[in-house]
């Protein structure tokens, strides 16, 4: 099939190129293709090269400025790159050797880093290479670390999601799902360390210890969640609220420093805490007393000091007849006077 | 040993007789674990647990569940990725064969601290091959005749596949291909998606 093109073909050398290179070609002295390995014909798309023009074909794009025969001879030895004249526009790179006494030029190519593309694109298979191409090796080495690969990135995110649940148990109270007294720490460390300001509010119920004696520790724990949630649809979302023991609820305001507001809210959490509960077809009621102290009274702020000084205020809400709210007021001389406590 | 080993167990005990099953093993064997990780490595000695354990709710023999593990390693398709990483081992079943010997440098390629038996094969002409396999981890060579089953099928070749267990980590596999172009085969494509 040369032969028309090419009469001084060399016939051995024809039969060698097609077994041991199936992507080359030859080129001959007028630049026509006399010869195509068969992988570079199957994917040229209408059938075999031969008899075309090189450069109606094949764009040389390195090395730059030169194109068609001219450039082939200027790169012997070296790397070219070539680009496919029409759709879908292949790459391929290779290299090139000049046979001066038949005056060919032949070029073996290869898909270079395109490789995966062009197996998919073409459909090539492992005989579209030669035997001692590792190609075959290299598509089964992507394949297998992407395997490889995709069992570590589930593996990852399994224990990611392992974490993240620990690091949510770790900071919950289980009953009620609000903080727990781990949580509180850490956010009024932060708060602290951020120099910002906020409002701790400590929150003891009434009358809890008879409801559990009447009706059992099931309809406690009942009346806690349902506190629990009281508590959580009358601060913002924004706002840490704990539970640190039996009937001792923690809430953190952030950014909040109006002893007035705080009040405020505290009283009407109250009235919404002594609304009646119903616990298996009974009625529990609760109530509560708070006291609480804000972070702008204190020069250098202290988780202790501060969670001390809100306990003295809950507890004279609680000899001041329970079900109110007192702030903490701490005096330079070191004692304390309460607002809205017993004067 | 490696956890892709305990969780191919695993899976194919969940893919061909369900959770509940695996779930009885685990019981059974006392396992430390309910599931295996295949990125990670446990105790040696866990391997054969499981096995026993299989064995012993599925009221089998060892090595016939260590044969069904073999064919679903090929033919499952939560498998599919290691059927397709075999099927480069070559371009039809005989070729495969013969690039046996190749596979434990091509599982390294692929998890490089996989410990793989040593594999010999031979071709003994007539379409007789023999498959010698030594390695360090026994019942491996009942697990092949299982992958070579489900591979000629996948080749779409007829092949009878006999084992020799010639001491306990030294197996033989006699292969006799009776036609190579019995049936279609599964498709493959070197792309994958393709």
């Amino acid at each position: 099939m040369n032969v028309a093109v090419s009469p001084a073909f060399d016939v051995v050398s024809v039969n060698l190129l097609q077994t041991l290179l199936p992507l080359h070609i030859v080129v001959s002295d007028g630049g026509f293709i006399t010869q195509a390995g068969a992988t570079l014909s199957k994917i040229s798309g209408d059938g075999s090269l031969v008899g075309e023009l090189f450069d109606d074909v094949f764009e040389v794009i390195k090395p730059a400025g030169l194109q068609g025969r001219r450039a082939l001879l200027a790169t012997v030895g070296s790397a070219v790159h070539l680009r496919f004249k029409k759709p879908p526009y292949t790459r391929l790179k290779g290299v090139v050797a000049v046979d001066h006494r038949e005056g060919l030029t032949v070029l073996t190519l290869s898909f270079g880093i395109g490789v995966v593309d062009a197996v998919q694109r073409f459909g090539l298979t492992s005989r579209d290479f030669a035997p001692n191409d590792p190609t075959i090796e290299m598509l089964y080495v992507v394949e297998a670390k992407s395997a490889a690969m995709n069992e570590s990135r589930k593996l990852n995110d399994r224990l990611q999601h392992a974490k993240l649940s620990a690091e949510h148990d770790a900071q919950t109270d289980p009953l009620t799902g609000l903080h727990n007294r781990r949580a509180l720490i850490q956010v009024l460390e932060s708060a602290i360390s951020a120099a910002r300001k906020f409002t701790l509010i400590h929150m003891d119920l009434d009358y809890f210890k008879a409801v559990n004696d009447r009706l059992g520790h099931a309809a406690g724990d009942a009346v806690l969640s349902a506190a629990a949630g009281v508590m959580q649809s009358h601060f913002r979302g924004s706002d840490c609220i704990a539970r640190t023991g039996g009937d001792e609820f923690v809430a953190v305001m952030m950014d909040t420093t109006d002893g007035n507001a705080v009040k405020k809210l505290c009283e009407r959490l109250i009235t919404a805490i002594e609304v009646p509960i119903e616990v298996d077809s009974n009625s529990a009621a609760i109530s509560g007393s708070i006291g609480f102290t804000c972070s702008a009274q204190y020069n250098v702020p202290q988780i202790g000091r501060m969670m001390n000084d809100a306990d003295h205020a809950l507890y004279a809400s609680k000899r001041g007849g329970r079900a109110r709210v007192t702030q903490f007021e701490g005096l330079s001389d070191g004692a304390t006077k309460m607002n809205g406590g017993p004067s | 040993m490696h956890g892709l080993i305990n969780r191919s167990i695993q899976c194919f005990i969940r893919d061909a007789y369900g959770v509940s099953a695996w779930q009885d093993v685990v019981r059974h064997a006392d396992l430390p674990v309910s599931e295996f990780e295949a990125m990670l490595h446990y105790d040696d000695g866990l391997t054969e647990k499981i096995l026993m354990g299989c064995a012993k709710v599925l009221t089998r023999d060892v090595e016939d569940v260590l044969e069904d593990l073999g064919t679903h390693l090929v033919s499952h398709p939560t498998t599919e990725p290691l059927r397709r990483l075999l099927r480069f081992g070559g371009f039809d079943f005989v070729d495969f064969l013969l690039s046996l010997d190749e596979l434990p440098d091509r599982a390294r390629l692929a998890v490089a601290d996989l410990e793989m038996p040593m594999l010999s094969v031979r071709d003994c002409g007539a379409g007789a091959y023999t498959l010698q396999i030594r390695g360090a981890i026994p019942g491996f060579g009942a697990v092949f005749v299982g992958i070579l089953r489900a591979m000629a099928d996948d080749y779409g070749a007829l092949a009878v596949i006999e084992r020799r267990a010639l001491d306990d980590r030294f197996d033989a596999l006699d292969v006799r291909l009776l036609d190579a172009g019995f049936a279609d085969g599964r498709s493959f494509d070197l792309a994958r998606g393709a």
